[in-house]
């Protein structure tokens, strides 16, 4: 393109420079959020991988009783292991000194940290590793105990035994653990000295085992451990399970796996918004130009020749755009990704991205607006001279019932005006109000998913369990001496007296399998499919439908055989419920003990209060519980349980959020443009309006109405049409990820409503300069206006 | 040279426009209307002339259709020694620039360039003229309609009669054999108009084709001839 022409475009974009602005502004969002999007799936996979395996998880964990030394050494032995280690997780709770609020507590008990291979934490703060007498935390936790810092003091609670007060020596991250905050539960590390101050002998009761060669390779993992296992049983030590997880995979893998397929269907959804956008912005510029295409093709110029100019001009916007956009839509990706990372609780060390995805962003950010330009160039450029110079952008109604409009109302003849210029060019209205049409059913669907969220996720899953109080016992305990502390304790209106026990499931994952009461009162699992156990029923089994899924076969009616210990036990699964995290399956709580070699025993006491407020209940019963000689492992209120449910869905939330953000941000910028065009073009109409005697506000109110027409039209479109699809969409993923079912999604007639009212907002914010413009033109210029 | 001619004059060099049978439709969803219906026109080099009629006659459809702006129905187009039918849109603008001035009602100069640069346009689309030599033919022209000092202003600043004169100009630029001019008074006081009328019969004194669309009355003075269309024919 030479001389003349560059400089024309140069002018265009100048001349209107606030609609240039527009444009630049809408084609960089559209950079941002693919940008972002991308940025962030890039950085949080691999870092969220490399974090995780840089520390070297364990291949497998083999819980055990009678761990010796010399038994220790011996697993280190066996062909396969590059390395192992023991250790002794304590279930205990933790609170700042004087503070009435327990926090759980994970306490690992290790003789030496400081060689350690498998699952290597990083210091943080203060002293690594904890020495005798001190407590390093992980630094998660801290949140749940008022941002305490190293070097101040923590009361640490054994169960049964008095509570102590242990310095905090430091912090340390370990991103093989979810964090604190999600899972409401306090991780410390301390030796096995300092527990022994606490008048408790830690026996290491897990080997870790870190095996050599293919580490992604699970048959391989599982016969090195299964080798480790026999070394230790042949040692006399007693195994209880193996647990081999996924190779590779964080506790929250699936979590983080779904978020991930989430990301990726937003930028999918972020891409089409994208090209709406940039569809609407390019031909509301085109628009203005189609009279200047027509006057050169009169002078002889070429299609090729006109669509090299308005492609160069496209190319200069759209680079515009992109270095706007793209520094932002990083910084907004790595925002994310730092979210993610905290709710994942792993380190971000290297944002750095492939050059390939930076190459793909910005050739994205430039292609796609020159590939919108070249199709819309290409239809321009189609309409005969003669035809483009007579285009005033104005054309009869072509909407069926456009006529009736007229006639068939009594509305005013202005507003009646602004109603029919939003339907007189069906494709722009249909651009302008399918931009925010997406919005809107995103916005919808964001409601409708939270609520499905908050009800199926959280309330349904308390429902399903309405105890107000579960007290976890250090050991099991004869059924009856329970039974006495909880008649013992008055206010209690019912209560239920659990047990549990570790089990290895075919497929090798470890899972926690309740003891429960077969005539159970109070709990109203949701059944997918089956039916709960029956009295009086012989080894029956309900399972959760993540283990259903994770063992193939494992449907109603056969049988699933479980290990724990040497001791295997076959069940015949009898229904299969919806769970969120443990159990994995519910049987009858004496079947269970007795499968577990504690026949008449149990560890839980779950129970309903007949107040309103459970805290006096629970003062009560530990001290029922201490008095009988029990100790007490901790204890959960249903306020914690709906903490953490909470806390496992917040990450879905502020996506959503993000999502009706980006949307509404879009859809109000389409619309802004697509306004701008369309006075522009009906500016001697609006000369000839003036001529004939509307006010400044007769015109405003015209512009207004033709904004909101098109509000009204994509409020129907996303109320109607796409609300649904959207909601049954993200319903369907969120619940097959959290819950293994879809959520049971209800329409919010607040986001029904709402939307309404905010896309009519949005619309006159939309309208405002625009209407602004049209009313302080004078007539003069209006009727000169070519 | 008007309806009913002999035809072994097109075959004349002079004949630079050459209109045979033309008729031009145009259909909506309720009925269809002709515009043009039989037309036979020829013009030669330095031939001045103006189609009159009354409003919706197909004065300027003829315009249109001789300028390659718009496609016949039926009928045959010879213009500037190119048969135009069956040519493509994009054949048919590459052809206007070198072979027809176009010169509007409402001038249509491009709003954000210079008057100039307006003119340049033509010799860059059809690359007539060497690159270094085109502003300079510019602004020859320019000199020519008396608007060299206005060369370097926006058409905006310009008065009605001026940005006719730059049209035309830009019109005239590439030197083509015949120039189209759709009501190029239309739009200019009395005064303006006949210095415009002037100008075009220097252009046609010069050799090119001149044809006028007008509602002008007393326009002898300085056409060779008159057609006068009336229902999509020529009257007289």
């Amino acid at each position: 393109m030479t001389g003349v022409r560059s400089r024309k475009v140069a002018r265009d974009l100048r001349r209107r420079w606030g609609r240039t602005t527009v444009v630049v502004a809408a084609m960089g969002l559209a950079v941002l959020a693919v940008t972002a999007v991308s940025t962030s799936y890039a950085v949080a996979r691999s870092q969220q991988r490399t974090g995780y395996l840089a520390t070297d998880p364990p291949s497998a964990t083999i819980s055990a009783r009678g761990v010796t030394p010399a038994a220790a050494e011996q697993v280190r032995a066996v062909p396969g292991v590059a390395a192992a280690d023991t250790s002794r997780t304590l279930t205990a709770r933790i609170r700042q000194p004087g503070a009435r609020q327990w926090e759980p507590l994970r306490l690992t008990v290790r003789d030496s940290y400081a060689g350690n291979r498998i699952a290597r934490l990083t210091p943080r703060d203060g002293a690594w590793p904890p020495v005798d007498g001190q407590i390093v935390l992980e630094q998660s936790g801290l949140r749940l105990l008022d941002d305490i810092g190293s070097g101040e003091h923590v009361e640490v609670e054994l169960p049964g035994l008095p509570v102590r007060t242990v310095p905090i020596a430091g912090t340390a991250s370990d991103p093989g653990l979810p964090p604190s905050w999600v899972e409401g539960m306090v991780y410390g590390y301390v030796t096995p000295q300092t527990v022994a101050g606490f008048g408790f002998a830690a026996t290491p009761a897990e080997v870790r085992i870190l095996v050599d060669g293919d580490r992604t390779d699970a048959a391989h993992i599982r016969s090195v451990a299964d080798a480790v296992a026999q070394r230790l049983t042949a040692a006399g030590v007693s195994v209880t399970t193996v647990d081999v997880p996924e190779p590779g995979a964080h506790p929250h893998q699936e979590i983080m796996n779904g978020m991930l397929r989430l990301e990726l269907l937003f930028g999918a959804l972020a891409l089409l918004l994208s090209v709406l956008l940039i569809v609407t912005v390019v031909s509301g510029l085109l628009a203005g130009q189609v009279r200047e295409i027509g006057t050169m093709k009169a002078v002889g110029a070429t299609w090729q020749q006109i669509a090299g100019g308005y492609l160069a001009g496209t190319t200069v916007l759209a680079v515009a755009a992109c270095l706007i956009g793209w520094p932002l839509g990083r910084l907004a990706g790595l925002g994310f990704v730092g979210f993610i990372a905290e709710f994942m609780n792993f380190e971000v060390t290297d944002d750095s991205m492939p050059w390939w995805l930076i190459i793909a962003q910005l050739t994205a950010g430039i292609v796609v607006p020159l590939l919108v330009a070249a199709v819309l160039l290409i239809r321009a450029c189609r309409v005969a001279p003669v035809a483009a110079m007579r285009d005033h952008g104005v054309t009869a109604p072509r909407i069926a019932g456009g006529g009736r409009l007229a006639r068939g109302t009594r509305l005013p003849r202005l507003p009646l005006l602004g109603v029919r210029n939003a339907v007189r060019r069906r494709g722009r209205l249909v651009l302008a109000s399918a931009a925010l049409a997406v919005g809107g059913a995103m916005f919808m669907a964001a409601f409708n998913v939270s609520d499905g969220l908050a009800d199926t996720f959280v309330e349904q899953t308390i429902a399903a369990e309405p105890y107000d109080l579960t007290v976890m016992l250090d050991r099991p305990y004869p059924v009856d001496r329970l039974e006495r502390a909880v008649t013992a304790v008055p206010g209690i209106a019912r209560a239920e007296i659990w047990t549990s026990a570790p089990a290895t499931f075919p497929a090798g994952r470890t899972g926690q399998i309740s003891g429960v009461p077969s005539a159970s009162l109070d709990l109203r699992l949701k059944l997918t499919a089956g039916r709960w156990l029956q009295p009086g029923e012989q080894r029956a089994m309900v399972l959760s439908a993540d283990y259903a899924q994770e063992n193939p076969g494992a449907t109603v009616g056969s049988t699933l055989t479980t290990r724990t210990g040497d001791q295997e036990t076959g069940w015949t699964i009898v229904g299969v419920a919806v769970q969120v995290g443990s159990p994995s399956a519910w049987v009858d709580r004496d079947e269970l003990a007795a499968a577990s070699g504690t026949a008449g025993t149990a560890d839980t006491i779950r129970l309903i209060s007949q107040a309103v407020d459970p805290a006096p209940l629970r003062q009560d019963l530990e001290k029922a519980l201490t008095g009988g000689g029990m100790a007490v492992a901790g204890v959960r209120t249903q306020d914690d349980i709906r903490k953490v449910l909470v806390a496992h869905q917040i990450i879905f939330v502020v996506f959503l959020n993000l999502v009706t953000v980006i949307s509404v941000v879009v859809g109000g910028l389409g619309l802004a443009t697509i306004l701008t065009v369309s006075i522009t073009e009906r500016t001697r109409e609006i000369g000839v309006l003036r001529s004939l005697g509307a006010t400044d506000r007769a015109v405003r109110g015209l512009i207004l109405a033709e904004a909101v027409t098109i509000g009204v039209v994509s409020w129907l479109v996303a109320a109607v049409v796409l609300a649904v699809p959207a909601t049954l969409a993200f319903g369907s993923i969120f619940g097959d990820l959290l819950l293994n079912t879809p959520l049971a999604v209800t329409a919010n007639g607040f986001a029904v409503v709402g939307w309404l009212l905010l896309v009519c907002g949005i619309c006159v914010v939309a309208a405002l300069l625009p209407a602004r413009r049209a009313a302080r033109m004078t007539v003069r210029q209006a009727l000169a206006y070519e | 040279m008007l309806s009913g001619m002999t035809r072994e004059t097109a075959t004349d060099p002079d004949v630079v426009v050459d209109v045979e049978k033309i008729v031009k439709t145009y259909r909506s969803a309720s009925a269809e209307f002709r515009a043009l219906d039989g037309i036979d026109l020829q013009a030669r080099r330095g031939e001045f002339v103006a189609v009159v009629g009354r409003s919706g006659s197909g004065k300027s459809t003829l315009m249109n259709l001789i300028a390659g702006l718009d496609q016949p129905t039926s009928g045959r187009l010879r213009v500037a020694g190119t048969d135009l039918e069956g040519l493509s849109e994009n054949r048919l603008a590459a052809w206007r620039g070198r072979a027809v001035g176009v010169v509007f009602q409402f001038f249509q100069l491009l709003p954000t360039l210079t008057v100039a640069e307006n003119v340049v346009l033509p010799m860059e689309l059809s690359r007539t003229v060497g690159v270094r030599q085109r502003r300079d033919r510019a602004l020859d022209m320019l000199n020519r309609v008396g608007l060299r000092a206005h060369a370097d202003k926006l058409p905006a600043t310009l008065s009605g009669g001026e940005q006719q004169r730059a049209a035309i100009a830009r019109a005239l630029v590439n030197e083509p054999p015949v120039l189209v001019a759709d009501e190029p008074t239309g739009n200019l006081d009395t005064h303006t108009g006949d210095a415009v009328l002037d100008l075009l019969g220097e252009v046609a004194a010069a050799g090119t084709c001149v044809l006028m669309v007008t509602h002008e009355r007393d326009i002898t003075r300085w056409v060779h001839r008159t057609v006068t269309l009336a229902d999509g024919r020529v009257a007289a």
